[in-house]
């Protein structure tokens, strides 16, 4: 199984998301989905992923929860901190040349940038094209 | 017997039958002839008539011899009584017959004789007094005594007031009634001027082929005549002719010349009657001179009311008409050296010549003449034998016209018109009359005179004092002294008839160094006149005139060598120098104190009156009021030169500096300065560099002057260290040297070339807004030369130089504001600018401290030492004791660490008490023991909206270069540089705010948009199938509705007002149902529960508009208080709904328990684009925003409250006025229902 962490506070994009991606199948095998709203759910899912299992994608909303703009900064300076990796598609309503691309310059975990709105299938394409990468690496 | 008539009064002669003398008593005796001294015939012995062999006619003898009667008669004699009595005598006879006693036959004649004369021309004399008539009785009785000589007819004609005029006054025999009609003249009898010139009598026998009635009507047939001049002759006056008498005999009569014989006689008649109609005349001219007394009342009048010198001139000249009743008259007046025509009688409007030249018509005018002559105060009366000669003259140079108007004179009198030495001009007055000037016409002629100069002399007194009085006002000055007073001079020159004029400004108040500074010369004897020249000199005497002008208020000295009017100095300077043998000065005073002196100088030795003495002051008033306008036009230009070069966008370091070049250049100009320099002082250096000068500078001295001046050193480094000025009069006193040596470390060399130039020097502290900008030195080559006025005319000099300076600098300042400001501006991020400001502060105010704060440090920082003291802004240790110089001064930030001032302290109070309305500025100063001053100045930075942003604060622990502290000039640049730095801030705020504004609002107009393309997507997909996945469906609809809301309220925000309203009863329960609807998801995920309170059945509004306020509300909660609380998975929320109707209001209250919103911030969270603070969450400035539009179109409001029950959280809570929606409806309704 492929593990997958959705931090998504709005539960009106993380459920079909998460519902979305549960149905997929990556060669031949489906994905566990964890979804968390919070940056601090986010972290005790990370923390414990380090002893147990890593993630093998993360899709991480940049401002939660609520209107907080450093949640999703938060979540990458902690994996940084704690050194755990997992390639990370940020998935954000803001647009090019704002906080997205900053941390993506920050934080070498982060693989790729979504925009919202974007159809599941993009994201779909998106987490495919990161496990073939980190299986290329 | 003998003895008895040797004792008689009356001579007693005995004549026998031939007439031949026998008898002569003494008395007799006396009245014969000298030398006849024997017996003999009467006639020889008596009259020496020898040849004669009649007796007399007339003899009283010879009527006794041939009647043998006695007979009486008067004689007429010119025997002389005596040797001394040369006279000719009247002798009254008594002749008696003398018979024989025998046989009283006639043998002789006794004749009793008695010398009658005296009692004839007492006769006459006493008549006079008695009238006219008894006068003309007396006279015809003695021509009846005339024509016993052997004439049938006697005349008199005598003079009247008019000189051409003679009229009849006594006649004896035919016509003697009708004597007095007639009227001779000139013109009517040509023998009256030959008659007036004979020396005797004359004989005549023709009227030039006129008949005698048309003369005078009375003489008949024509005869021979006689006449004889009456004329009185007296030593002192030119003889008079009184008149004229005329005999003859009847045309049937005997024939004139047989008494030619007694024809003398008429001549002895004539000098005895002369003088007794003289007198007469004399004596009846009594009223005449009334008359002319009232003429000349009347001419004073004329001459009071006459408006010119001219038309006085004319009246003068009509009254000499009327009153001398002359030929011609005429007046002339001397301008320069010429004689000009003024005024003259209608007779002589085409002869006489309008100007005569005082050098080249001496021979041909008279009143050239008189000019010439030695006392040319005393009339000059020509005859004929000098007019004939000027008659040559003027023949000889082809005026044959004016030659014989000469000719036809018989007398002309040229009277001098005279101010004192002076010939003003002439009064020529002629005749054809001879002998016209007698005593009276000359005296009245010198009435006329005298009135004539004296209104000549007033005149061109007042004509000089009037162009002296018009100096002023008349040439108009310029910024160049010497060039304003050229004209003016020149004026005096003439007014005064100088040779020269000069202009000097005393150079020197000392003895010891005593110069004349000639500011303009009028020099008469030069080509072309008025040359005007401009030099300073050492001048002997210029002491001694000060101190006489002082005492006296003027110099008068008629003689420059002569040591009573003045010294050997003077005569050395005036006459060796300038060939001035007498001059005139008057004292030129400014401003109460002698500044200079006028003078008027002569080759000539001369006398100076009263009145010119008073004129001389009066132009010399006249000229310091030309020479204190030259000063102030000089500054006057100065100051507009200011004023126009000294603005921004000129090349202004070249524009200043030429001013200031300007300045010193008029400065020296006009205090006769020998050099000078000025100096400005760097504030950051504090030392004095030399920007302008001007003098001799040699190559060494400009290293001198080019070396800068530290404080303290030499004269300019004390002038700009103390401030206060400094004036040596005589840099030579030992005192002055060793304050200099002292002073002037280092400069030996260059301080005894000083010392060796200059003799007097003064500095100048260029002061402006209390502040020392730099020095102005100047120095004169005299000891004593900066007089009072002088050293006022520089500092007015140095106040301007000052200005200019202070101008410039503020120039420089503004634009070095500008370019920083403009660099501050231009800064890329917020914290940029911050960090530039002290910078930018240091530089601009000249501070040695700058210090910035954003208002919420500053806020922050008082909020803490409010509460914990210990943590107040650290108090320098130094306190009590001096603050040393800062190595970097003017170089940039350094942290703030000084003591704080009570300004500061005001200005933090306003700030923490009125944020909103701190405006004010404070300028503090706090004086240090030294009398140095440590001043602060704090302004604050407040956007054009009046928001206070943040504080600049900058500061002086040694104050300004002079130890000043800021000035009002600092205060205006810092108050202009905050309010720049403030709208720099404000656009920088306002653009990073919009910025994240349109980030935040973009992310959150696509945060419901995902849903919702997520369910499009599905459906699309076919993964999504319905009923199976209504709520999937029904969430992404729930965010259409959101989305929805979220536009329409970024729309309205952005138009600033809000939807068209569209009132309606609304089901509060529903509106919140729906609400909480749309935030299902949310709610259970944070776990929170609502608690609603909702009293009312139906509220009133806009239900789209309340709708999408109360879901921005709820929004708020769940976007930031909820999920800003520490994340406890176990934990809930909980916010509070409550809707009520309060009166006439409808309210509704969102209760949260978040982390609250800052008193501070509660009213601008409902700004647009504002953004709160709080770094966990931050809201985009738009929700709040539209609420805020909502309410109002409700005519209602929002606001923030604290939890009533004192919890963390706040209360949003919205009140509007529903009974009146309610009734607008109603009305609405009703007015719907029945329509008009």
């Amino acid at each position: 199984m492929w593990r997958i962490l959705v931090a998504e506070d709005d539960p009106a994009i993380r459920i079909p998301m998460a519902r979305f991606l549960r149905e997929q199948k990556y060669r031949n095998t489906r994905f566990d989905v964890i979804e968390v709203y919070h940056p601090k759910q986010a972290q005790d899912a990370l923390r414990d992923s380090k002893s147990d299992q890593a993630f093998d994608v993360i899709v991480l909303d940049l401002v939660m929860p609520g209107n907080n703009p450093e949640g999703g900064r938060q979540v990458l300076e902690f994996m940084a901190g704690k050194e755990i990796y997992a390639p990370v598609i940020v998935a954000t309503a803001y647009g090019y040349d704002g906080p997205a691309d900053r941390v993506r310059q920050d934080f070498s975990v982060v693989k790729g940038v979504l925009t919202k709105s974007f159809p599941l299938e993009e994201l779909w394409k998106a987490i495919e094209t990161v496990l073939e990468e980190e299986r290329d690496t | 017997v003998p003895i008895l008539h040797s004792q008689l009064d009356n001579g007693i002669a005995v004549i026998d039958r031939s007439f031949r003398i026998r008898y002569l008593n003494d008395r007799m005796r006396q009245m014969r002839r000298p030398g006849a001294q024997q017996l003999g015939v009467c006639w020889m012995e008596f009259d020496g008539h020898f040849q004669r062999k009649q007796p007399c006619p007339w003899c009283p003898v010879k009527r006794v011899f041939e009647d043998g009667k006695p007979h009486e008669g008067v004689t007429i004699s010119d025997l002389a009584v005596s040797d001394e009595d040369q006279d000719y005598h009247f002798f009254a006879v008594n002749a008696l017959p003398l018979r024989d006693p025998d046989n009283h036959a006639l043998i002789g004649a006794i004749g009793v004789v008695h010398d009658c004369t005296e009692e004839i021309l007492d006769e006459c004399r006493a008549t006079i007094l008695k009238g006219k008539e008894a006068f003309r009785t007396a006279l015809e009785k003695v021509l009846g005594i005339v024509c016993k000589l052997g004439f049938d007819r006697a005349r008199l004609y005598i003079g009247t007031d008019n000189p051409h005029q003679f009229v009849g006054f006594a006649a004896f025999g035919q016509h003697n009634k009708d004597i007095s009609v007639i009227r001779l003249d000139l013109d009517t009898d040509p023998h009256l001027r030959a008659t007036m010139l004979a020396s005797g009598f004359r004989e005549c026998t023709e009227l030039n082929g006129k008949s005698p009635p048309e003369i005078d009507g009375l003489r008949g047939p024509m005869t021979p005549w006689l006449e004889a001049p009456l004329r009185v002759q007296n030593d002192e006056s030119p003889p008079v002719f009184v008149g004229k008498l005329t005999l003859d005999n009847k045309p049937s009569g005997r024939s004139l010349t047989d008494n030619r014989e007694y024809w003398h006689l008429l001549d002895v008649f004539a000098g005895m009657l002369a003088p007794i109609i003289a007198e007469a005349q004399d004596h009846w001219r009594w009223k005449e001179r009334a008359s002319h007394t009232e003429k000349l009342r009347h001419l004073d009048e004329a001459l009071l009311q006459a408006d010119s010198i001219q038309t006085q001139m004319e009246v003068i000249v009509n009254c000499a008409r009327d009153l001398l009743k002359p030929d011609w008259c005429h007046i002339r007046l001397r301008e320069g050296n010429k004689l000009l025509l003024i005024a003259n009688s209608p007779e002589d409007d085409d002869r006489v010549r309008n100007t005569v030249d005082i050098e080249d018509d001496r021979e041909t005018s008279l009143s050239v003449d008189l000019v010439h002559q030695d006392c040319p105060s005393k009339p000059v009366i020509w005859t004929e034998d000098g007019l004939k000669k000027t008659a040559d003259c003027l023949r000889a140079k082809g005026r044959s016209a004016t030659a014989d108007h000469f000719e036809s004179l018989s007398c002309s009198g040229v009277f001098g018109l005279m101010s004192g030495r002076d010939v003003l001009g002439t009064l020529v007055i002629q005749s054809r009359i001879p002998f016209f000037f007698d005593e009276t016409r000359i005296a009245l002629a010198n009435d006329l005179v005298q009135r004539a100069q004296v209104l000549i002399d007033a005149s061109q007194r007042l004509d000089k004092h009037f162009k002296i009085e018009q100096l002023s006002s008349r040439h108009s000055p310029t910024g160049n002294l010497t060039e304003s007073l050229e004209e003016p001079l020149q004026r005096i020159g003439e007014v005064f008839k100088a040779d020269r004029a000069v202009l000097a400004e005393f150079g020197s108040i000392d003895p010891a160094g005593e110069a004349l500074y000639l500011w303009a010369v009028a020099d008469a004897r030069e080509e072309p006149r008025g040359v005007t020249l401009c030099y300073q000199a050492d001048f002997p005497g210029a002491y001694e005139l000060i101190q006489r002008l002082t005492r006296d208020g003027a110099m008068a000295v008629p003689d420059v060598t002569d040591e009573r009017y003045a010294s050997e100095a003077i005569r050395r300077s005036f006459l060796e120098i300038a060939g001035v043998r007498a001059f005139l000065a008057a004292p030129i005073f400014l401003s109460g104190e002698l500044w200079g002196t006028l003078i008027v100088e002569y080759c000539d030795f001369r006398e100076f009156p009263c009145s010119e003495v008073s004129l001389l002051r009066a132009a010399a008033t006249q000229v310091s009021l030309m020479v204190l306008a030259c000063q102030q036009l000089q500054l006057r230009d100065i100051d507009h030169r200011i004023s126009a070069g000294m603005t921004p966008g000129h090349d202004y370091e070249a524009s200043y500096r030429s001013l200031l070049d300007n300045i010193l250049q008029h400065a020296l100009q006009l205090t006769g300065c020998h050099g000078g320099h000025i100096r400005t002082i760097d504030w950051a250096t504090g030392e004095a560099v030399t920007h302008v000068e001007i003098g001799e500078t040699r190559v060494d001295e400009e290293r001198y002057w080019r070396r800068a001046v530290k404080l303290g050193h030499l004269v300019e480094g004390e002038v700009a260290k103390t401030g206060r000025e400094r004036v040596v009069q005589d840099v030579t006193t030992d005192v002055f040297a060793q304050e200099l040596r002292r002073l002037a470390v280092g400069w030996g060399e260059e301080i005894q070339q000083f010392l060796h130039r200059e003799k007097s020097y003064a500095c100048f502290p260029l002061i402006a807004d209390d502040e020392v900008l730099g020095t102005f030195s100047i120095s004169g080559v005299h000891i004593g030369h900066f007089t009072n006025s002088r050293l006022r005319t520089v500092r007015e000099f140095a106040r301007r130089a000052a200005l200019a300076l202070r101008a410039a600098r503020y120039i420089e300042r503004m634009r070095m504001m500008m370019a920083l400001t403009n660099r501050v501006i231009g800064a890329e991020h917020l914290k940029d600018i911050w960090n530039t400001i002290p910078r930018v502060a240091v530089e601009v105010l000249q501070a040695e401290y700058a210090e910035v704060f954003s208002y919420s440090q500053y806020r922050d920082r008082l909020r803490r030492e409010a509460t914990h003291p210990s943590d107040a802004m650290p108090v320098d240790d130094r306190e009590n004791r001096e603050f040393e110089p800062s190595a970097d001064v003017g170089c940039g930030f350094v942290p703030y660490s000084a003591k704080r001032l009570e300004p500061l302290d005001l200005v933090e109070n306003q700030i923490t008490s009125h944020p909103q309305r701190h405006r004010s500025e404070a300028l503090g100063a706090l004086h240090l023991p030294s009398g140095r001053v440590h001043s602060l100045l704090v302004c604050p930075i407040m956007k054009p909206d009046g928001t206070l942003v943040g504080i600049l604060r900058v500061d002086n622990r040694l104050g300004r270069f002079g130890g000043l502290g800021f000035t009002e000039f600092d205060r205006l640049l810092m108050e202009l540089l905050c309010n720049k730095l403030a709208v720099a801030i404000a656009w920088r705020q306002l653009a990073e705010g919009r910025e994240r504004s349109v980030l935040a609002a973009t992310h959150d107009l696509k945060s419901p948009l995902q849903p919702i393309r997520t369910v499009l997507g599905e459906l699309q997909a076919g993964r999504y199938q319905l009923p199976r996945d209504y709520d999937e469906v029904r969430r992404g609809c729930r965010h259409a509705l959101l989305l929805e809301s979220l536009i329409m309220d970024t729309l309205n925000v952005a138009r600033g007002q809000a939807d068209s309203m569209d009132v309606s009863s609304l089901d509060p329960k529903r509106l919140i149902d729906e609400v909480l609807d749309i935030f299902q998801d949310k709610l259970e995920q944070y776990r929170v529960v609502p608690t609603c309170s909702i009293t009312p059945q139906s509220i009133w509004g806009t239900r789209a508009m309340i709708f999408r306020a109360v879901v921005n509300i709820c929004s708020n909660v769940l976007e930031h208080a909820v999920p800003t609380m520490e994340y406890d998975p176990k934990a809930t929320n909980a916010f509070e709904i409550s809707v009520r109707v309060e009166g006439k209001e409808a309210v509704i209250r969102v209760s949260d328990h978040g982390p609250g919103i800052s008193k501070e911030e509660r009213e601008r969270v409902f700004e647009s684009g504002y953004q709160t603070n709080a770094t966990s969450t931050r809201g985009h400035g738009i929700g709040l925003a539209a609420v805020r539009l909502t309410m109002r179109a409700h005519d209602g409001e929002v606001r923030l409250l604290d939890r009533p029950d004192g919890k963390r959280g706040v209360v949003v809570e919205l009140r509007w006025n529903n009974d009146k929606l309610k009734k607008q409806v109603r009305e609405k309704d009703v007015g719907a229902s029945f329509p008009p």
